[in-house]
């Protein structure tokens, strides 16, 4: 008896060995077999040619490349570091590749990545599943939800950071649920803070819920979890120490609290707005794109009875922290007029949460109504979710092809024809990640993702981007006519030289207009710095300040602020060019336009001098400003309906000019907006 | 006078003030930050009201005009007529600040009749949760502090809802007989919910009489009531001009939310789910009724669902009105069904009664609050994006002087 009950433990131990080993051979296998279909997908739409779904995978490409050979976070070379790789780590992770594969062929490289890390989750996952419900076959169902689902393989092979994130949260999330040493919880959170600026947000989240066991119990390991937090703070104070800005360029030109002007409640609606929709449309399969319908609520019943229970036993850990990192980790990546794009590439990752806890639920349910394990209604129910990410298989290795190909077409094409006939020259590029890696050259991104201190150009739109072109003068355009399109202004007068088009607009690309190429006519550039009127009185008075409106240097120069008279509007920007009226030569210039008020400063001033304010305005109605000197109302400026480009003056006594610089500020009375494109500030001559 | 203080010997007062007043001052700020610091009411159809009271007052409160700025299906007599007398009292400048104060009021007695109820109807374990979520639910507390006579409406079919199921149950209508009389002078949807309501009364008065033959005149009675209703509800509702000019009519694709202004079963008022657990809680609860030809307050919520579906439907009839302003009230009703739903289906999955043990309930209840806090925030932003279009409005502007 005591022989037999040895043998059977053995055998038993041997099959649960057995079905560990089949599972590992069946999963190796898998990811194997799915990195090389998407692979041979991608050549197959690319025309035997590499290519990737995404123009930003191959940013990570250009930044690889110059820093492996010394360039450290040099987007172009001999221009220093840039911050517009939105994955710190994700570039270590290509530069030994870069020795390997030139050119090109670097891509093969991301479905190396893309295939070890989805070996590496899913096996995690499963072993995650299987602690948590103690239940082999339900685990390997999980890991089936997750590897048949074609959102998430057409993430893990985009060639982006996505793939790293996926297998940071679920080793974390190992390694805090299943007692293990402390240091490989910290490493998987180390990792997990240097891949993008949301997953150090999950590290935060927790270190504070840490700091709340604490409270409760004095033996909570606490100080050994600053690791990972100030290991993620290296990202952000190379940033500082490179650029002078914190945050990433990427922040700066997509998320909403970078805008040049906001309202928080505004920012927060927007992005709630998008996170309900998220809520619904993907985890709760309202858009049949991801998940099946109602998968939210077994979502709900896998994570919230877990949750309640470590907060009344005031002991959060595994349930609370994977809550808090899938609802507020979902919600961080709402607030960017990007969240809803590249087939929600910011928010993918955070489904390996839901998918954890979608199988706990489901088990939940099975065992509350005392269904059967291995029963036909379990194995049916399962069957359905498995049928429905066949066909999220079907659909997103499609899209995946398709999204390669129109990069190929335009993207990569431009790049080419841009190394072959403009080697030398300064371009101004959008979008400027596969452009810039076959290129190689002098590019000036117009979105502001690669080249520093641009993002804020960009968010103030065409008129504040041109501003900025007047400075950098590019050569040449390379641009996406749907983002950057200066067709109707003299800019871009000069014959096409190139155009890249595709013929529909592809899965999940964010615009798919035609790339094009132009010489850039600066025929205008600057032409709006004069005065187009006579405000000097036969030179009884000279110019001592002016503020070009909506070029950002100068209006951070100036201390300028703009306002608006009610929340929830936002001051606009223009861009206007015409034969001005009073000289007949052409000008262009760009403005703001706001209901509410502007404030700066003006220097150079002589103390107890009669002084101009001249304002330039295009097809202007009649307003009433009120006009402010430090804060005290000094007059009431009336500036009649105008066509065109009109400038109009208001006299400021000597006796209101006390110092050498002075605080004008305007405040709008009447009901209409006003626009300003240049202030000229004249004194009488002395 | 001393049974109305003896409703509130259970409920948790201190509590729900706390969690009101911070609604309160959350709705307050929020208007004051879009309105460059005035108290104001972000919808125009509140200063319809409001005007129409001010005129009633200035006319010595002999005439009342519905020539202009009449919405039926949201304003109505009552309301300017209370409010005229506030007006007569505190003056033009002070009007909507104490309009702002009563809505507190208002919600405050309101939450304490749906504590009270929701003890009665579902039992005293959920009663607090469930009215917390009423309290946060996002269409009840902007209608409530929109200014308009849904407020009025909401806190008389409040009081009728208590009226019908402590006193009418006990064969005592008055109550319930003045609160109905009283939603017909609201507004002309609030006119139904007083039909409805009169309706149920007839129905228990004569309740042994219809166990006789129950089928057949449920039937018959649920057949006219929806004939009544679509006739007068489209009388309502529909922009009769040019009817192949409607909203519903101009739509390119047809699908299942085209048919409701909201959402099928509310999908856009509330969290996803919210809506299956009231379908589950009312179908069982009417489910039994029938079974046991009663005439209970379900056969009452019955009507009144349908009669809200209504309303949902003909309101894609009309491309100006905001459901939120004459649907609300329902509320009351759908958030006491869809806790019961969800308790229902909690005890049937974990069989614990104690809330705080039965973490299927408890972790739903948090994640619909949680969903309601941020579709709050989300249509109070939208709602007081509004000021700004209509601060201009001469019938409005008068109200928003400093």
């Amino acid at each position: 008896m005591h022989y037999k009950n040895k043998i059977n433990k053995k055998i038993l131990f041997f099959r649960k060995n057995e079905f560990s080993n089949a599972f590992l051979r069946f999963l190796f296998i898998y990811c194997l077999a799915v990195s090389f279909l998407f692979l041979f997908t991608m050549l197959i739409y690319s025309n035997l040619n590499f290519s990737a779904p995404l123009d930003d995978a191959f940013i990570y490409f250009q930044y690889a490349r110059n820093t492996a050979f010394g360039n450290f976070f040099e987007y172009v070379k001999g221009e220093g570091y840039s911050s517009g790789a939105t994955s710190f780590i994700y570039v270590f992770f290509l530069i030994p590749f870069i020795y390997i594969f030139k050119g090109q062929y670097l891509i093969i490289a991301t479905y190396i990545i893309g295939g070890v890390c989805l070996f590496v989750t899913s096996y995690f996952l499963y072993k995650l599943i299987h602690h948590i419900t103690n239940n082999e076959k339900l685990a390997f169902f999980g890991v089936l939800l997750f590897v048949l689902n074609g959102n998430i393989l057409w993430g893990f092979f985009s060639g982006m950071e996505i793939c790293l994130i996926f297998t940071f949260v679920i080793l974390a999330l190992y390694y805090i649920a299943v007692p293990s040493e402390t240091y490989k919880k910290i490493l998987a959170l180390c990792f997990l803070s240097l891949t993008r600026p949301e997953s150090y947000i999950l590290v935060l989240i927790f270190f504070i819920v840490k700091i709340f066991n604490r409270i409760y119990n004095k033996k909570e390991k606490l100080l050994v979890y600053l690791i990972p937090v100030f290991t993620g703070l290296i990202y952000f104070l190379l940033n500082k120490f490179f650029t002078g800005d914190y945050m990433p360029n990427t922040m700066r030109a997509k998320s909403n609290f970078s805008l040049f002007y906001f309202d928080y409640t505004e920012m927060i609606k927007h992005g709630w707005v998008f996170y309900l929709q998220f809520l619904k449309d993907i985890f709760n399969g309202g858009k049949e794109h991801y998940f099946l319908h109602y998968s939210l609520f077994f979502f709900l019943i896998g994570i919230m009875p877990g949750v309640i229970k470590e907060i009344k036993n005031k002991k959060m850990e595994f349930f609370s922290i994977s809550f808090f990192w899938f609802f507020i980790g979902v919600m961080a990546t709402m607030f960017s007029s990007f969240a809803l794009v590249h087939n929600f590439r910011y928010t993918m990752p955070f489904t390996i949460i839901f998918i954890l806890f979608l199988v706990n639920g489901l088990k939940f349910v099975f065992d509350t109504l005392k269904i059967s394990k291995y029963s036909l209604l379990v194995m049916a129910i399962l069957s359905v979710f498995i049928v429905f990410n066949i066909f999220t298989f079907f659909a997103n290795i499609i899209n995946f092809g398709r999204d390669c190909n129109a990069i190929y077409s335009q993207s990569i094409q431009a790049g080419k024809w841009l190394r072959e006939n403009l080697k030398d020259k300064k371009v101004a590029v959008n979008d400027v990640g596969a452009i810039q890696y076959f290129f190689n050259g002098k590019i000036f991104d117009l979105v502001g993702l690669v080249t520093n201190h641009q993002a804020i150009n960009f968010r103030n739109g065409l008129p504040g981007v041109f501003e900025a072109l007047e400075r950098i003068k590019p050569e040449y355009f390379m641009v996406h006519i749907g983002w950057f399109n200066y067709e109707p202004y003299t800019i871009f007068k000069k014959p096409k030289l190139a155009e890249f088009s595709i013929k529909r607009e592809p899965p999940y690309y964010v615009i798919g207009s035609p790339e094009i190429c132009f010489e850039t006519d600066m025929s205008l550039f600057q032409s709006g710095d004069e005065m187009l009127k006579d405000f000097t009185e036969n030179g009884n008075f000279i110019l001592k300040d002016k503020i070009d409106i909506c070029d950002i240097i100068d209006e951070k120069e100036h201390s300028y602020k703009i306002w608006v008279k009610w929340r929830g509007e936002y001051p606009g920007t223009e861009l206007y060019e015409e034969n001005s009226k009073y000289s007949g030569k052409r000008i262009i210039d760009a403005g703001r336009i706001t209901s509410g008020g502007e404030q700066f400063k003006i220097k150079n001033l002589i103390p107890g001098v009669d002084t101009k304010i001249i304002i330039r305005t295009y097809n202007n109605p009649r307003n009433l400003l009120d006009v402010f000197i430090n804060g005290q109302k000094i007059g009431r400026w009336l500036i009649e309906e105008t066509e065109g480009f009109s400038e109009n003056e208001f006299f400021i006594k000597g006796d209101y000019i006390k110092k050498t610089e002075e605080i004008i500020k305007l405040e709008v009375v009447s009901k209409n907006r006003y626009n300003s494109f240049y202030y000229f500030i004249l004194q009488k001559k002395t | 006078m001393e049974r109305y203080f003896r409703i509130i010997k259970d409920v948790p007062v201190n509590l729900l003030l706390f969690l009101l007043g911070f609604v309160f001052v959350f709705q307050v700020s929020l208007t004051m930050f879009y309105s460059n610091n005035i108290v104001t009411f972000s919808n125009k159809f509140s200063f319809y009201s409001i005007n129409r009271a001010v005129d009633f007052a200035d006319s010595n409160f002999t005439t009342m005009k519905f020539d202009i700025n009449y919405k039926k299906e949201i304003n109505g007599v009552l309301y300017p007529f209370v409010i005229s007398f506030l007006y007569k009292i505190v003056g033009k400048n002070n009007i909507v600040p104490l309009l702002y104060v009563m809505s507190f009021l208002v919600f405050f007695i309101i939450s304490i009749f749906f504590y009270v109820v929701s003890e009665k109807f579902s039992g005293r374990e959920i009663s607090l949760f469930s009215t917390i979520l009423f309290i946060t639910s996002m269409p009840v507390i902007i209608s409530i502090y929109s200014g308009t006579d849904v407020v009025l409406t909401f806190l008389l079919f409040a009081l009728n809802i208590y009226f019908l199921i402590f006193d009418v149950e006990r064969r005592k209508y008055k109550g319930a007989l003045i609160t109905s009389f009283l939603l017909f002078f609201c507004s002309l949807t609030s006119a139904i919910l007083g039909f409805i309501s009169l309706l149920y009364i007839g129905l228990k008065f004569f309740n042994k009489k219809i166990k006789t033959d129950y089928n057949k005149i449920i039937s018959v009675t649920f057949i006219l009531f929806f004939i009544i209703c679509a006739v007068f509800l489209f009388y309502i509702l529909a922009e009769k001009k040019d009817l192949q000019k409607t909203p519903l009519f101009e739509t390119k694709t047809f699908f299942v939310n085209t048919f409701f202004k909201d959402g099928f079963l509310w999908s856009e008022l509330f969290a996803p789910f919210v809506g299956l657990f009231f379908y589950i809680g009312m179908f069982i609860k009417v489910f039994g009724d029938i079974k046991n030809k009663e005439i209970t307050f379900n056969i009452y919520s019955l009507f009144l669902t349908v009669a809200v579906l209504l309303m949902e439907f003909f309101s894609t009839f009309s491309s100006e009105t905001e459901t939120i302003f004459f649907i609300s009230p329902f509320y009351f009703i759908f958030v006491l069904y869809a806790c019961y739903g969800l308790y229902y289906f909690s005890l049937i999955i974990m069989k614990v009664k104690n809330i705080n043990k039965n973490f299927i309930f408890t972790g739903l209840f948090l994640f619909v609050l949680f969903y309601n806090v941020i579709l709050v925030f989300n249509k109070s932003v939208e709602q007081n994006n509004n000021i700004r279009f209509i601060a201009n409005e001469f019938y409005i502007q008068k109200f928003m002087e400093k």
